[in-house]
């Protein structure tokens, strides 16, 4: 659990980790919108080998995207079965009740299996290769256009940093206040719903009040030294468009070509 | 005491990164569907309408979402997920608050709770059983491009709804309670973070 809330950041020095998180985000983005173009095995392979190329660039090892798909193997698994056996079309291999295996079947349940799979390790090659904190710099970047509108960007972004900051603070102090009312006798996660309900309610009060207390500190400390965001405040880490982007960018649009040409 | 913007500003990520954290305290109540899981993240989200007014509680479920986006992947079947996520948080929130706000100095009654968890479940299921039967569900399976084996209204009927029902009931139950025992606590952060 620990791992999943901070981030699975690793650090590196790969061509994919020196890329701008604007243009991660958003070619993460465009990824998943252009997979399901693909249609048949060819346009599959395709991308299966460009996304191994990308996994390959980054130098992170095989088997951190296959802990990604982990947690959602038994969702991939259920929908992968049902396609499978609910589907009909085609030449019919095996037959029970209301359960069939068809060919159609077959190649829908492998396409879905390849969809998730793809999806599956784009998104996880983003957040490895990407620390939380540039990807808040590069959605508030991204979200600048939306201040024309009023809406607090800056203020949002600021938030987000702060909040990415204290979640492991608050990590073990959930932590610790869960040990303290153990120790006073509380089970965690055990009995009827309604002895879990009440076991939330001795954790929650200490740890809001404990954060508000950290809270307060923080805001003091930062008033103190006369903190003003906004506009004209400068940045420590500064995102700059370099040539390895746009050449992302022209990557990308190849295989979009690429793709148009291979499916049906 | 007059406070800068920046106090509220702090608050709402402290409040954001708490609702964070117990989202991975979740728990599955519908054995046939383990995806479908409640947690507690809606409480700070809460707590935030209270002290900081319905505007600031908004912003901290907005910041609970994009902490999320930005830690656990980017790609449009979790922007889904949030977004399904955001709807159900504002579903709970809105009621909840208008109803159990009152006078001030005033303790809600048990009467006032009730009608509270059942305005709140009333809004949340209904509110997303028409969101998922029109546009999460279709959405997501043609993103996905999968079926779920079953027809969307019976997906809705047997998932959904009952889901929703239990979570509405639990998640406004217990913040009922948590208020009652803050309620000294809320009123005394409320006094001092509300928008000046």
């Amino acid at each position: 659990m620990n791992k999943l809330i901070l981030g699975r950041y690793i650090a590196g020095d790969s061509l994919i980790h020196r890329l701008d998180p604007r243009a991660k985000l958003v070619l993460s983005f465009y990824f998943v919108g252009i997979i399901f173009m693909a249609n048949n095995w060819q346009s599959f392979s395709m991308l299966l080998i460009f996304t191994l190329g990308c996994i390959l660039a980054s130098k992170i090892s095989l088997s951190f995207f296959l802990k990604g798909v982990r947690p959602l193997i038994w969702l991939i698994i259920f929908t992968v079965a049902l396609q499978m056996l609910f589907s009909s079309g085609g030449q019919m291999y095996w037959h029970w009740g209301i359960f069939k295996i068809s060919e159609f079947g077959v190649t829908n349940g492998l396409y879905i299996f390849c969809r998730f799979i793809l999806i599956i390790f784009m998104s996880t090659l983003l957040t490895l290769s990407t620390a939380p904190l540039q990807l808040a710099d590069a959605i508030e970047s991204l979200l600048k256009p939306l201040k024309a509108i009023k809406f607090p960007v800056y203020e949002i972004a600021l938030m987000l940093s702060i909040a990415l900051r204290f979640v492991p603070t608050l990590m073990d102090e959930t932590a610790k206040i869960m040990n303290a009312q153990r120790a006073r006798g509380v089970n965690f996660g055990q009995g009827s719903l309604i002895k879990q309900m009440q076991s939330i309610i001795p954790l929650l009060i200490p740890l809001f009040v404990s954060s508000f207390n950290r809270a307060e500190d923080l805001a003091i400390a930062m008033e103190s030294r006369g903190y003003q965001g906004g506009e004209g405040r400068t940045k420590y880490r500064v995102l700059k468009w370099q040539t390895t982007d746009t050449m992302a960018f022209v990557l990308f649009a190849v295989v979009t070509v690429a793709l148009v040409y291979l499916k049906n | 005491m007059n406070r800068s913007p920046i106090f509220r500003v702090v608050i709402t990520a402290f409040l954001a990164a708490i609702s964070y954290v117990l989202m991975f305290l979740s728990f599955p109540v519908i054995p046939l569907i383990p995806y479908l899981k409640i947690d507690f993240s809606d409480l700070p989200i809460l707590i935030g309408f209270f002290i900081l007014g319905p505007l600031g509680g908004v912003m901290v479920a907005i910041v609970r979402s994009l902490l999320y986006l930005v830690s656990t992947g980017t790609d449009i079947a979790s922007l889904i997920g949030v977004g399904t996520n955001f709807l159900a948080s504002m579903a709970v929130s809105f009621p909840a608050y208008y109803i159990l706000k009152g006078g001030s100095g005033i303790k809600p009654t048990i009467w006032k709770s009730i009608l509270a968890i059942l305005t709140s479940t009333l809004v949340l299921t209904v509110l997303l059983s028409i969101a998922n039967y029109f546009v999460i569900l279709p959405v997501y399976l043609n993103v996905i491009g999968m079926d779920i084996g079953m027809s969307v209204s019976k997906y809705v009927v047997i998932g959904v709804i009952p889901f929703n029902i239990i979570k509405g009931i639990l998640v406004v139950g217990v913040f009922s309670v948590l208020y009652r025992r803050m309620y000294s606590w809320v009123q005394l952060n409320n006094k001092k973070y509300k928008k000046i």
